[in-house]
């Protein structure tokens, strides 16, 4: 071999060169140390230190590699050395003076051997040995035999390494003579170590990761391997959330992990998900269908890097990793804040060696909703609101205050038959200035006609060098609301850039800066609060859009024209910064041990402007009525929202392994953590020119200013003590000492300890007789007591962070002092004088198992997780009282439940893998210490002991009343104080006393009440099946949950739940003289007693949705070669594309209600393109 | 490696001392208790959340909607017999007046830490006083025998489950706060406008006690006589103060009706304490939904106008009959037309300069469903039309109903006198252009709602009726002469005469679906002919769940 065979040629170096170059653009951090020459000259100043020392030195120096062999390099003696800008030959030949050591250098590498005892007939540094080493090519691929890029390949036992090019390919200069063992690895594939013995071209085949027990897992401060849990932890990779177009995280890990419980809320362009883990945590924090916390005081902590971070605002295609950690035991590490459970979303981050990388992904989706009610048309709303009117005539009912007549009916029927010829309303023979509407629209069609678009794009650049790599991307969101005249619009940048730089042999510098920008525009809500859907319930079917012949938008009077709100009001737009910076710093000052320091800055500052334009009414012949009550006067509202966070994180691991059997690793560290929010509420009427609505261009003589502004604060000390003997027993302890400005002083800290521990049954002797079937299984058992910190620090308000403050609250006088409204001062609520920390205790029991060669793996949790100590309000007092009960510490909860994962993972022949995974989980909730409710009243807002979450009461439905007759020997007065007519409902009388009532609402006397249904979420599941066929990948989603009861209450169920509600079509089916098996009841305002909770109208909520099927294609590696591109991926994906359930028509089975904004289905294509 | 332990956790523990101080944080947003009341403008900003709950003069006020004056679309759950025992108390004037009355008593224990003089003390006090006062007699006027609560409790105070205070008893120390009141606030010339004062003070002790002495006479619960001639006192007091005078400006036809649509009434004589509305600071929306009500006044009011000769109608030769609105209206006091809509009343004037006259009652619309439009508050001024832009003002105490107060009182205690009605009944007559009432030429209405009351006395409830048909008295009038049977008087709930003549001037399809009786009035509820009243319905049941929290306020309101 020549010299010139060894210099280092191809993509590598080239794309070294342009990394460092970019590096050098970007970088305005610590570039000093690398960017110092590669001179061959070397400047060194030790005293007594060792050799490995010394080349680790020379390496930065000088960028030359060092192959040493460990156990030799530890006869080595201590050198003493002090030379300046000596070459590097002449400074190596010092060091390995009276060394049992030699060294060669070939090309760029000086190669230690052992001394030879033979003198040698070359004196030391002679150019080449040839003997001394070889050049080690080859390829890396998959088992279809694509060439695999980016793997890295260590020599192992030193920091000697390569990666492949996008061929797959690498080259490796190793020691001669002894067999270099080289370790192959790459995200996603088993890590493989292959001897070279000899061979100089080497073709291996990388395995996919079948097994995930061999991953390394983000925990709180620090990483573990996944066979070494202890703890109930589940993980997702970024590849199972790559394959689709994501709106938001949320999205993406619905249904992945089970008991990780993710409401959409709605499907609002923008709107946040609400997180939840296991279910049920603390009465006082509130739930939603879903079980997700509303309010999120019961909601999980979730953490982006470290650092307490808005899920909703971050890029999914930076999420490298998403950790949930679910029992106390993992959480406790983040003490009062994980009480129900962690969150860890990492984001993808730089590595070392790896070539220049420019991605690109994009998304092009058309969205259109799921489902909604149906209208109903106006002949029959009219038809059925008179005679809702006469029910209540004949049985002293309520009756409607404005009337159809006659003629409203019939000309209702003529436009309906004739549209073309026929007017939609007449004037008002009481009012001629005003119209009676006799159209026929269907708000719901006009408002959510068809399709709407999302888009979605982003670019990573990453690369690395030896010693300084970086990631920076950019992702760019954009979404149109399915609400269409409303012309929402919801934009998401997300820029980002990661930078690691090692400094010194000892201290590696990171910086991450992340910028989440969101502007939105939608219209600004009318004051009476149109839903954010404006689905509104008094949107009647006869009335037009617009007037009779004309432009004018229809709408005068008690209804609501939609319509000409979206149309006419002004805009509400909204542009946030959320700019978040974090430098730290990993230390290395010994062996073992490594160092983490690192500060965040978080600045989040939004400016949101509401626009409210008031706008006319006219009615016959343009003339003007009024104006549109809920939009007056021409106003601007501007809100200036600006937070500051800072968190600091510092702690130490230590790591090392004692006699082969004793593995330690210890985490001990500090965190502490500051916000201050301020917003300021600025608004003034009497624009000057409401087309300019620019805040300051008013004449309003008394705009207002309000606002908030508040801080909390927390630090604490955290410790984690791993132990594992023989790697068959595992031992975890961790904990955390606390301390919150949530509490008075002296009552501020609080301890979190845990413990937990792990048998690998797998790898005992015992257990060989069943490794041919059996590969991995491990129990697990974990105990933890966690405080609970009683706010939710992302949104927060006064009562919650200081919690043991009273205010007293101020607001403007709804009366005239002099000339102008004064600030009335109020009283402050109560405040128990010794409240203290919400305790959550959760004891887990679980195992892992891998079989059939790993082909079938699962892990299965049961737990029970005791809320001690709840803080509980709203405990019934006699109101006397004056004010709301003070919170005190007075109830218990117990949740239990369990959880399965299963994952079957396979191939058939070369081309064809598969897999299909699993996710069941399931709880209930039980109070089981309630002392402020003796009674066991069960309304709304109370708790009792013994009262099962989610439980509805209601009365058992006993058909209709056929005759007056019946109706009339009935006594159903309690319920309804008027007169009971045919086609009322009958209940059942379960208690015998002759009547039907309500008894004292108690457990022990419910009336004819009983518990008929509950409406937890049971059996929530996620199933994902995903196949690949040479080229092709097919991914298919479903998510549901198997049980669930719901009682609707509105009036897209129910109808005529006062006058003033349109019914739909669903409530034609109601009882009349000549149809009396009617779904529905007779049609009566306000129901007259028969819109109760009741077992006939309980809704079965399960349901089972298709959340995702994805089509993909991936180019050919040659093909896109020869595009110079590295990867191609095509793909079609559908969301939500349909769903199998009983619920009710008009409810969408995730959000269930009426006038929330729908969900959407969606048909996206995507792209994902390697450069 | 220990060492390196060792000082990773003395650094972590300096920080940590270093940090208790870092969670040392307060609201920056917020008063709290520690600092405030601790100067008199503490002690008025504390009082100005209590002016909300004057109670405003308005025909749309539900104690007027539900009384016999007026038959709303909607009828009162009440008098319809739907009314059930509620279960919670919440959204009830029990839970509501208990927490006003907790933060009057949260006052009262604190406002002596401020620094200020015992007059400026007293005087917020006063004012305070004044409405726990107000609080408590509108509890006791819903429920009867209340629980007296007169400290800020706790959740652990025992007074909570403390039992129901007799009737009478709560009403004495409600007199002795409203006395307090009178002693302590500041005269007129001392106060800030809007701010309670002396006479408003009076103007309350007045209607209290009227109240309180007419329910003790008719509910016989006795000992009666103090209440009356406090409110011979307390209105004496203002009238003859000097400060205060019937508004006129000479012209009968119309000063009564002007007095209730002015912008401004805080130098109107009669006006003890006005609410004000001015525009662009704080307005109201009760033009807008006076235009489209959904009531009208009841032809039991209609019935009560006497003519202009002064005699009712059932003796009056110059009563033309009911058998059109303009002949009902003919040579009737002139506050029928001031009250309802009769032919030539601008409704409203029209931005492009035409005016709204009106010809015919509305009937079967909102706007005039018994035919007896309300157009008392009516302004036709177009802008006070747009929604919650109406910068009327309106009365809290208004000085006519002190006189009003004076005439009964003094009837009641058999002290009424013809100079008596001159300068209180009369003087209203005076303003209208009505013949005075003279004791002597007194004779008893045939058709009166109190046959067996003594002329005098239901001759000066008349002119109440009358007089302040529209400001929220008279259910309470009615409950406290214990009047309730006369809902059962049919003409309550019905409206005006619609002869086939004059429905065939109305198009058809407006009022097809009008329904009349026997005699033609039009009837507002389909399905009965009158109200079936009980007198149980002269107090409201107290919810379950206050029973259940506590027991001592056992037992539940009579027949609940």
């Amino acid at each position: 071999m020549t010299r010139a065979s060894f210099r280092e040629g191809g993509a590598l170096p080239k794309a070294l060169l342009i990394m460092k170059l970019t590096a050098i653009l970007l970088l305005t951090l610590c570039l000093g140390a690398s960017a110092r020459g590669r001179a061959q000259e070397v400047t060194l100043n030790e005293n007594n230190v060792s050799l490995k020392r010394l080349f680790e030195e020379m390496r930065k120096q000088t960028g030359y590699f060092f192959f040493y062999d460990l156990k030799e390099i530890r006869t080595s003696k201590p050198v003493t050395i002090s030379v300046r800008n000596t070459g590097l030959r002449e400074a190596l030949d010092l060091c390995f003076k009276d060394q049992p050591l030699t060294y060669t250098i070939v090309d760029r590498t000086v190669v230690v051997r052992k001394k030879e005892e033979k003198p040698s007939p070359a004196s030391p540094g002679v150019e080449v040995s040839p003997v001394a080493v070889v050049v080690v090519t080859g390829t890396v691929t998959n088992a279809r035999g694509e060439p695999l890029e980016g793997v890295t390949i260590y020599i192992q036992g030193t920091k000697v390494g390569t990666v492949t090019d996008s061929k797959g390919h690498f080259k490796l200069t190793v020691p001669a003579g002894e067999k270099a063992v080289l370790e192959f690895s790459i995200v996603g594939y088993v890590t493989q170590t292959v001897s070279t013995d000899g061979r100089t071209d080497l073709q291996v085949v990388l395995k996919e990761g079948a097994s995930d027990l061999s991953e390394i897992v983000v925990v709180g401060y620090g990483t573990q391997r996944k066979e070494n849990l202890t703890g109930a932890v589940a993980t997702v990779n970024a590849k199972e959330l790559d394959s689709r177009p994501l709106v938001n995280l949320a999205q993406g890990l619905q249904g992945l992990v089970p008991n990780l419980n993710i409401a959409l809320n709605d499907g609002k362009p923008g709107t946040a998900a609400s997180y939840n883990v296991r279910g049920i945590t603390s009465i006082n924090a509130g739930y939603n269908q879903q079980g997700g916390a509303l309010n999120g005081l019961g909601g999980p902590l979730i953490m982006v890097d470290g650092v307490q971070m808005d899920p909703n605002l971050i890029n999914p295609a930076d999420v490298e990793s998403v950790t949930v950690l679910k029992d106390a035991a993992s959480a406790a590490i983040y003490g009062s804040r994980g009480a129900f459970g962690v969150i860890l979303i990492t984001t993808k981050n730089a590595r070392k060696n790896s070539p220049l990388r420019l991605n690109y992904t994009g998304s092009y989706t058309e969205t259109r909703t799921t489902r909604l009610p149906k209208y109903l048309n106006s002949v029959d709303y009219i038809a059925m609101h008179r005679e809702a009117d006469r029910d209540g005539q004949i049985s002293g009912g309520t009756t409607a205050s404005l009337p159809f007549t006659v003629e409203d009916s019939i000309m209702a029927a003529n436009y309906f038959a004739d549209p073309k010829d026929n007017p939609t309303g007449y004037p008002d023979p009481a009012n001629p200035a005003i119209y009676r509407y006799v159209g026929n629209t269907d708000w719901i069609k006009l408002e959510y006609p068809g399709w709407a678009p999302q888009q979605q794009h982003n670019i990573s650049v990453s690369g690395g060098s030896d010693k300084t790599s970086f990631v920076g991307s950019i992702g760019v969101f954009d979404e149109k609301g399915i609400l269409k005249p409303a012309h929402s619009d919801y934009q998401r940048i997300n820029p980002s850039l990661r930078i690691n730089t090692e400094a010194t042999s000892w201290l590696n510098l990171n910086l991450k800066a992340t910028v989440n920008h969101i502007s939105s525009n939608n219209p600004t809500a009318p004051q009476n609060g149109n839903s954010k859907s404006y689905i509104q319930g008094d949107s009647r079917p006869n009335m037009p859009v617009f007037n009779p012949g004309g432009t004018d938008y229809s709408g005068e009077g008690s209804w609501t024209n939609s319509l000409a709100v979206l149309a006419q009001n002004g805009r509400d737009k909204l542009m946030a910064n959320d700019i978040w910076l974090t430098a730290g710093a990993v230390l290395t000052p010994v062996e073992h041990v490594t160092i983490n320091a690192d500060y965040t800055f978080n600045n989040y500052s939004a400016s949101e402007q509401q626009v409210q334009k008031e706008f006319p009414e006219y009615g016959v012949d343009h003339v003007f009525i009024d104006y549109y009550p809920w939009t007056i006067p021409n106003a601007t509202t501007e809100i200036g929202t600006n937070n500051n966070y800072t968190a600091l994180n510092l702690y130490a691991n230590y790591e090392n392994t004692f006699g082969k059997l004793h593995y330690v690793k210890l985490t001990a560290g500090y965190n502490q953590e500051y916000r201050h929010y301020k917003t300021i509420n600025t608004n003034a009427g009497l624009l000057i020119d409401p087309s300019t609505p620019f805040i300051g261009l008013n004449a309003d003589p008394k705009p207002s200013a309000t606002g908030n502004d508040y801080e909390w604060a927390m630090n604490g000390l955290l410790y984690r003590l791993n132990y594992a003997f023989n790697n068959k027993y595992l031992l975890e302890v961790d904990g955390r000492y606390d301390g919150s400005s949530s509490f008075p002083s002296g009552r501020r800290y609080v301890w979190s300890p845990s413990a937990s521990a792990g048998w690998k049954i797998s790898e005992e002797k015992f257990f060989e007789h069943f490794a041919g079937a059996v590969q991995e299984l491990k129990v697990r058992a974990s105990y933890g007591s966690l405080p609970n910190q009683l706010f939710n620090p992302t949104t927060p308000y006064d009562a919650t962070i200081y919690p043991y403050i009273a205010p007293l609250p101020t607001s403007t006088s709804n009366y005239v002092f002099g000339t102008q409204q004064s600030i009335a001062v109020g009283s402050p609520g109560l405040v128990s004088p010794n409240f203290t920390w919400e305790q959550v205790v959760t004891k887990d029991a679980g195992f892992d198992f891998g079989l059939l060669q790993q082909r079938l793996s699962g892990t299965f949790d049961v737990y029970i997780r005791d809320t001690k100590n709840m803080l509980v309000g709203g405990q019934p007092l006699p109101s006397v009282l004056g004010t709301t009960p003070p919170l005190e510490n007075a109830a218990n909860l117990r949740t239990r439940g369990w959880e399965l994962s299963l994952s079957w993972k396979d191939k058939i022949g070369k081309d064809f893998s598969y897999s299909a995974t699993l996710g069941l989980s399931d709880y209930t909730a039980t109070i089981t210490k309630y002392d402020l409710n003796p009674t066991k009243l069960f309304t709304s807002g109370n708790y009792y002991v013994g009262q099962h979450f989610g439980e509805i009461w209601g009365f058992v439905t006993d058909g209709y009343f056929q005759s007056a007759a019946e109706a009339g020997a009935a006594n159903q007065s309690a319920l309804y104080g008027g007169t009971l007519m045919p086609g009322d409902i009958r209940y059942k009388d379960l208690n015998g006393d002759k009547q039907i009532s309500y008894g004292s609402n108690t457990v022990s006397d419910p009336g004819d009440q009983k518990v008929i249904g509950n409406s937890t979420p049971r059996y929530a599941f996620g199933l994902n099946l995903y196949a690949k066929y040479k080229s092709f990948d097919v991914a298919i989603f479903f998510q549901g949950v198997a049980k669930r009861d719901y009682m609707p209450n509105d009036n897209s169920f129910w109808g005529f739940t006062s006058e003033w509600s349109i019914p739909f079509v669903y409530q034609k089916d109601h009882w009349e003289p000549n149809h009396t098996n009617a779904y529905y009841p007779v049609l009566r305002f306000g129901g007259g007693g028969n819109y109760l909770s009741q077992t006939k109208y309980l809704q079965n909520a399960a349901y089972t949705r298709l959340k995702n099927l994805s089509l993909g294609y991936t180019v050919h590696a040659r093909v896109v070669n020869r595009a110079h591109l590295k990867s191609l991926r095509v793909y079609a994906a559908g969301q939500n594309l349909f769903e199998m359930t009983k619920l009710f028509k008009g409810y969408d089975p995730e959000t269930v209600g009426y006038g929330i904004y729908p969900l959407s289905r969606a048909v996206s294509f995507g792209l994902q393109l390697g450069l | 490696m220990k060492r390196f332990l060792f000082y990773i956790f003395l650094g972590a523990a300096i920080l940590q001392c270093a940090c208790n101080k870092q969670l040392n944080l307060y609201p920056n947003d917020e008063l709290s208790e520690p600092t405030y009341f601790k100067d008199a403008n503490d002690l008025a900003l504390y009082c100005n959340q209590f002016y909300q709950y004057l109670p405003v003069q308005d025909p749309l006020n539900s104690d007027e909607m539900y009384s016999d004056n007026e038959v709303p679309t909607n009828r009162s759950s009440l008098l319809a017999g739907t009314y059930v025992v509620p279960v919670s108390a919440g959204g009830t004037i029990w839970v509501g007046n208990y927490a006003d009355i907790r933060s009057c008593n949260y006052f009262l224990q604190r406002y002596r830490r401020a620094n200020a003089d015992t007059a400026t003390l007293n005087r917020y006090a006063g004012e305070v006083r004044f409405f726990r006062a107000l609080f408590y007699w509108q509890l006791v006027e819903n429920y009867g025998d209340v629980p007296w609560i007169s400290i800020d409790l706790t959740d652990t105070s025992s007074q909570l489950y403390g039992p129901r205070m007799p009737h009478m008893q709560v009403m004495d120390s409600v007199l002795s706060d409203i006395a307090f009141a009178c002693n302590n606030l500041p005269d007129l010339n001392n106060v800030q406008a809007g701010r309670l004062h002396k006479y408003a003070a009076l103007a309350l002790m007045s209607r209290i006690c009227l109240w309180e002495g007419t329910y003790r006479r008719y509910h016989s619960l006795g000992n009666e006589l103090p209440y009356l001639q406090a409110t011979v006192t307390a209105s004496e007091a203002i009238m003859n103060s000097g400060n205060y005078a019937i508004w006129s400006t000479g012209n009968p036809q119309s000063d009564y009706y002007n007095l209730f649509i002015q912008q401004d009434l805080t130098n109107n004589k009669e006006a003890i304490l006005p609410m004000v509305y001015i525009l662009n600071v704080l307005t109201s929306d009760l033009t807008r939904q006076l235009s489209d009500g959904g009531t009208g006044w009841s032809k039991d009011l209609a019935r009560s106008f006497l003519c202009t000769d002064g005699l009712p109608t059932a003796l009056s030769p110059l009563y033309k009959g009911d058998d059109s609105l303009d002949a009902e209206a003919a040579d009737r006091d002139p506050r029928f037309s001031q009250l309802i809509a009769t032919r030539g009343f601008v409704l409203k004037n029209n931005t492009d300069g035409t005016k709204a006259v009106f010809t015919m009652p509305q009937i079967g619309t909102a706007q005039a469903p018994t035919g007896y439009q309300i157009v008392k508050c009516l302004s036709p001024d177009p802008a006070e039309w747009n929604a919650s832009q109406d910068d009327l003002d309106q009365f809290i105490f208004r000085y006519a109903e002190v006189l009003l107060n004076e005439a009964e009182a003094k009837a009641e205690l058999g002290e009424c006198d013809q100079t008596v009605l001159d300068n209180t009944v009369n003087k209203l007559r005076d303003r209208v252009a009505m013949p005075h009432m003279v004791i002597a030429t007194l004779q008893k209405d045939p058709n009166s709602q109190f046959p067996s009351l003594p002329v005098l006395l239901d001759e000066i409830r008349r002119e109440r009726r009358v007089e302040l048909a529209g400001d929220g008295f008279r259910w309470e009038d009615l409950m406290r002469w214990a009047a309730g049977p006369h809902f059962q008087d049919p003409e309550t709930i019905l409206g005006m005469k619609l002869l086939p003549q004059v429905r065939a001037e109305y198009p058809a399809s407006q009022v097809s679906s009008v329904q009349v009786d026997a005699n033609y009035y039009i009837r507002q509820y389909t399905n009965i002919t009158n109200f079936t009243w009980s007198d149980k319905m002269y107090l409201y049941p107290i919810a379950t769940q206050e029973l259940t929290l506590n027991h001592n306020l056992a037992p539940q309101n009579p027949d609940w």
